[in-house]
């Protein structure tokens, strides 16, 4: 009975959220059709750290984050998991620098840093990681908290 | 549709002498040179797809056979309000290099939903005012088991019997089923309806994240059928960095492309059951 009702109240969780995003994505498409652009962003940070791409796909029983990190040390690689995120951290094999854009001539770059946040149900202490070195890439697999 | 076109040359309000000027439902498209094309004649795109395959590619080839800057596209309606700005100079989004017989046009940022359908149209249109035998499109499909394929295979089809018969030679093999989504999939089927050639190479490639490996693919198939020699070393030893300088334009082409729901890619088409 119990678990029924804890299904049905995620459920109504799970149909909100999904509510809210559909507004979301129409309310981005109707500023697209006005204004035929997107929101721009910028994944170099002043303190010398970068934002790696990431991918978070969802399964039955798992959430894995896919995180792309060029030209990093793996060996350097730093994962922590609290509450419901997951810190990343990884040094680069050389330090960056793009004098010629000065909106950030002055930085070295040396760092992947990104923090991911995961729903409730992640059990993020329990993550593992596979490493892909070939290419720089890494997955975090995240298992859900089990349900009584 | 409002058009102008200009067979003498004009200057813009800067005194720059614009060979060409075409108004094209929002957009305008200009050459700043004058363009004399070799054949067979290509057109080839860098517009930003999945992995950034065109992107890079074509790039690589600018820089590679050192291709002049002979225009642009602009647009007051579709492009953000923005002036790329290279070696000093203002730029548009939407850039066109020349060099013997090929035209490349290399885009800045991705292509919003609202201006794939008159991008797509402007293409094909200007493919078939200048004579090109084949414009080519360079594609990313994306695969999900990307990390275990060393080697991304390509694939390719045509909307010409000439353009099947140059990659019969090449010996790829031919994309058979599938879904294509984005600004490559209007092309095509524009390109097909005015009877204009266009050749579409699919590579394997990472759905989410740059893919140079598979870009590097892809000129491997454009080096033989524009018969030039193009060095790959420099880009595969760069192909980290690049990865590395190109997650911002990745981050928006994705989110473009989650909006034109390219998940249909990875769907079978109802015909193959």
């Amino acid at each position: 009975m119990f678990e029924s009702r804890r299904r049905k109240r995620r459920d109504i969780f799970e149909i909100i959220r999904e509510f809210e995003e559909e507004i979301e994505r129409e309310f981005e498409e109707i500023i697209d059709r006005f204004l035929g652009q997107y929101e721009a962003k910028s994944m170099w940070g002043s303190d010398g750290t970068l934002e790696p791409l990431i991918e978070v796909k969802e399964t039955d029983n798992k959430y894995v984050i896919i995180v792309d990190l060029p030209l990093a040390n793996l060996k350097t690689l730093s994962i922590t998991g609290k509450y419901n995120t997951v810190e990343i951290r990884c040094q680069l094999k050389k330090d960056i620098r793009l004098d010629r854009w000065i909106i950030q001539r002055q930085t070295t770059f040396r760092e992947y840093r990104k923090t991911v946040m995961l729903p409730e149900d992640a059990d993020v202490a329990k993550f593992q990681v596979r490493k892909y070195e070939n290419f720089s890439i890494i997955e975090i697999i995240v298992p859900k908290k089990f349900r009584l | 549709m409002e058009k102008l076109l200009s067979q003498e040359p004009l200057y813009d309000i800067l005194g720059v002498i614009m060979y060409y000027t075409e108004e094209y439902d929002g957009l305008t498209i200009f050459e700043t040179k004058e363009i004399k094309l070799k054949t067979p004649s290509y057109l080839m795109l860098g517009l930003p797809d999945t992995g950034l395959v065109a992107s890079i590619s074509t790039s690589y080839i600018v820089d590679a056979l050192k291709m002049e800057e002979v225009g642009g596209v602009d647009s007051y309606r579709y492009f953000p309000p923005i002036t790329v700005i290279h070696n000093g100079e203002p730029k548009p989004p939407l850039r066109i290099f020349h060099k013997d017989n090929t035209l490349v046009m290399i885009s800045e940022i991705p292509i919003s939903p609202a201006a794939i359908h008159p991008i797509a149209f402007l293409i094909v249109d200007y493919a078939r005012k200048k004579g090109i035998d084949h414009i080519v499109s360079p594609v990313g499909i994306g695969v999900p088991n990307r990390v275990n394929i060393e080697k991304p295979s390509v694939y390719w089809t045509s909307t010409s019997k000439e353009g099947e018969e140059i990659m019969e030679k090449l010996g790829i093999k031919k994309f058979q089923e599938g879904f294509i989504v984005g600004p490559y999939a209007i092309i095509l089927k524009e390109a097909k309806r005015k009877r204009v050639s266009n050749i579409v190479l699919f590579a394997e490639a990472f759905v989410e994240f740059p893919d140079p490996a598979a870009a590097v693919e892809v000129l491997n198939v454009l080096s033989k059928m524009l018969n030039v020699q193009i060095n790959l070393k420099p880009l595969l030893e760069k192909a980290e960095e690049i990865r590395l300088k190109t997650r911002e334009l990745m981050l928006s082409t994705k989110k473009v492309l989650d909006r034109l729901r390219k998940g249909y890619e990875r769907q079978l088409p109802l015909m193959y059951v």
